[in-house]
């Protein structure tokens, strides 16, 4: 097991390394110069030439991307944010959390609403409930979730009065963005959750378990579940990307101080190493649940690590024929 | 599963009854057809969106600024007193179009590299696919918000944004039906007659990958779509006075205590297109490819 997770870790390394690379890359050729910016439109050429010097923007692509490169990687430098001057890691470790708490919250969320509708709805597939869960899981995925969000304001905040409509200052503000963003992937899970079990149901092992009088509950909990639900931790892990996307709009519809917010007040300020920090931070963060998915799949589906070290084998014999 | 997925698309697509099947089997299911029916009403819509919308997109009229549904105004006014109906009319070209072409664009550049990529096999398909898997770490919307934000905004390059994000997963269905279609033999048949490469990847592989491509472009058109409506309302797609569904939305926000029509039909329109694109998306692929079906 370890050595599997220690792979699957080195693994990671190439395509951190080019996901840095390519955003570096993406926001290095935006147009407008930053010394320019820090500096506004006022400033002299020579200052802004000097600028320019002091902060090496006019050294060669290259440099500056492996200086870039150094920087993360040695010393976790996301460099400094071109308005304020303030290192952007710290910036970001202040907004973090509150994406994190929104973007947990709403995994909560869609779990709970996902797995019990579609378990609900394989156990009774073709009633009322099913056809509930079937057309409540489809409008979930075509509502655009900063639509539900505004929505949700409309009717909770304006009409009913119940809960605030925006901001972040107890927990009444955070009833609203978790449920709108939550249900949004709980309909991805539900989906996957009900062919899955679905399909587990008729197994023949689930036959047999009947077969010997086990009651209809322990069979679905004890048996067909725990098969039923290997997929939908994949799905877990994707939706976990599509949540952190969303979580941007959702902060946005909440006034919610997250990361999301930062990035997009960086683009309006043209600030790039905000920009290009907060979206390395996001995309790094989305790797990182999607190892913990695979590690935790090795870990509830043994047929995965046995296949891995078959693979194994294989290939020490071949290399020893050799 | 997988391989007999891929192995199912490759045998039975290859005899020219697969498509009348098909369309068959996609007859049956009625609310896929209603769905296809209200998509090309859509699109008949959008085309003859001047002869359709009861008034120009534009025009600004101060005295019935923030009306309510009424019969003048069948979905109320904004708060230039422009007929909300008519922007949802144009609105639907400019999400259509963009959700249409940044899939075409998703098609033609991962179908190329997908295929090059299966085709070719060794060092090429190895730093291709390892490129998409770099694309795929990012999330979906943050990598169109990061284009979008390096480009100037504008129409073609909110396409670009939103379509480079889709790029792998063409990729991915190429490459895999590839490499099982090249193994087989009539396409050996038509190496040994001395078909070229070019030939026997536009001939005879990209006709018999067509099922896949065609489901997951439906379902990612309503993604594309979804996506162009984010970008939209977060200020970096289609600038105002354009009319958009997402940038509706973002304008319709700052009012929405005291005039919450304006919020509610923009959002119902991308909804409406979404749920119609799925519908149909999950119809063609219980169609295409009927072993799936439950």
């Amino acid at each position: 097991m370890l050595k599997f997770i220690g792979k699957r870790l080195l693994m990671m390394i190439p395509v951190l390394l080019g996901v840095i690379i390519l955003v570096f890359t993406i926001m290095f050729y935006t147009p407008g110069d930053p010394a320019r910016i820090m500096l506004g439109a006022g400033a002299s050429e020579e200052a802004v030439q000097q600028l320019r010097e002091e902060k090496g923007l006019n050294r060669p692509y290259f440099v500056q991307l492996g200086d870039y490169i150094k920087n993360i990687v040695l010393h976790g430098d996301f460099g400094e944010s071109f308005q304020t001057g303030e290192p952007v890691l710290n910036e970001i470790l202040e907004r973090f959390p509150t994406t994190l708490k929104l973007a947990s919250l709403s995994v909560l969320v869609s779990l709970i609403v996902g797995l019990s509708m579609g378990i609900l709805s394989a156990t009774h597939q073709y009633s009322w409930i099913d056809k509930f869960a079937t057309a409540f899981a489809l409008l979930g995925v075509s509502m655009p979730s900063f639509w539900a969000g505004l929505m949700a304001t409309i009717l909770f905040s304006s009409i009913l009065g119940w809960l605030p409509a925006s901001g972040s200052y107890g927990w009444k503000y955070w009833i609203l963005p978790p449920l709108v963003l939550g249900l949004h992937s709980a309909a991805s899970i539900m989906r996957m959750t009900r062919s899955s079990l679905l399909e587990v149901i008729r197994q023949d092992y689930i036959r047999t378990a009947r077969a010997k009088g086990q009651s209809e509950r322990k069979v679905i909990v004890v048996h067909a579940l725990r098969n039923a639900l290997i997929p939908v931790v994949t799905v877990v892990g994707m939706q976990f990307g599509v949540l952190l996307g969303g979580s941007i709009l959702i902060e946005s519809v909440f006034a919610l101080p997250g990361l999301g917010r930062l990035i997009i007040g960086a683009i309006g300020k043209r600030d790039r190493m905000v920009v290009q920090g907060g979206v390395l931070f996001l995309a790094l963060s989305f790797s990182f649940v999607n190892l913990l998915v695979d590690i935790l799949y090795a870990y509830i589906d043994p047929r995965i690590m046995s296949q891995y070290k078959a693979l194994n084998k294989k290939k020490k014999k071949v290399s020893k024929n050799v | 599963m997988s391989r007999r997925k891929r192995a199912s698309i490759g045998t039975s697509s290859s005899h020219s009854g697969y498509w009348a099947n098909a369309w068959g089997r996609l007859k049956k299911n009625k609310s896929a057809i209603v769905s296809l029916i209200l998509l090309i009403l859509m699109i008949l819509v959008a085309i003859f969106a001047k002869y359709v919308s009861p008034y120009p997109y534009d025009l600004q009229n101060p005295a019935e600024a923030y009306q309510s549904p009424s019969a003048q105004h069948w979905l109320g006014t904004d708060n230039f007193g422009r007929d909300i109906l008519s922007r949802i009319i144009y609105g639907g070209r400019i999400s259509l179009f963009v959700g249409f072409f940044s899939i075409f664009f998703a098609i033609i550049v991962g179908g190329i590299l997908g295929a090059v990529a299966g085709y070719y096999a060794g060092k090429i398909d190895n730093i291709l696919m390892r490129t998409m898997d770099i694309l795929m770490a990012i999330p979906g919307l943050l990598l169109a918000i990061t284009l979008a934000a390096a480009f100037e905004p504008g129409l073609r390059n909110v396409i670009i944004a939103i379509g480079v994000a889709e790029v792998p997963f063409y990729a991915r269905i190429l490459r895999s039906s590839v490499l099982s279609l090249k193994e087989q033999e009539f396409i050996e048949a038509a190496r040994c007659i001395g078909a070229s490469d070019k030939r026997i990847i536009l001939k005879h592989i990209i006709p018999n990958c067509l099922a896949p491509i065609i489901v997951q472009s439906t379902l990612g058109m309503a993604g594309a779509i979804l996506s162009v409506a984010s970008l939209s309302f977060l200020g970096l797609g289609i600038q105002p006075p354009t009319p958009e569904w997402g940038s509706m939305l973002s304008n319709a926000r700052q009012h929405i205590l005291n005039y919450p029509h304006m919020v509610v039909f923009p959002g119902l329109a991308i909804m409406l297109t979404i749920f119609v694109l799925n519908i149909l998306g999950d119809g063609l692929r219980d169609a295409l490819d009927p072993r799936l079906k439950d």
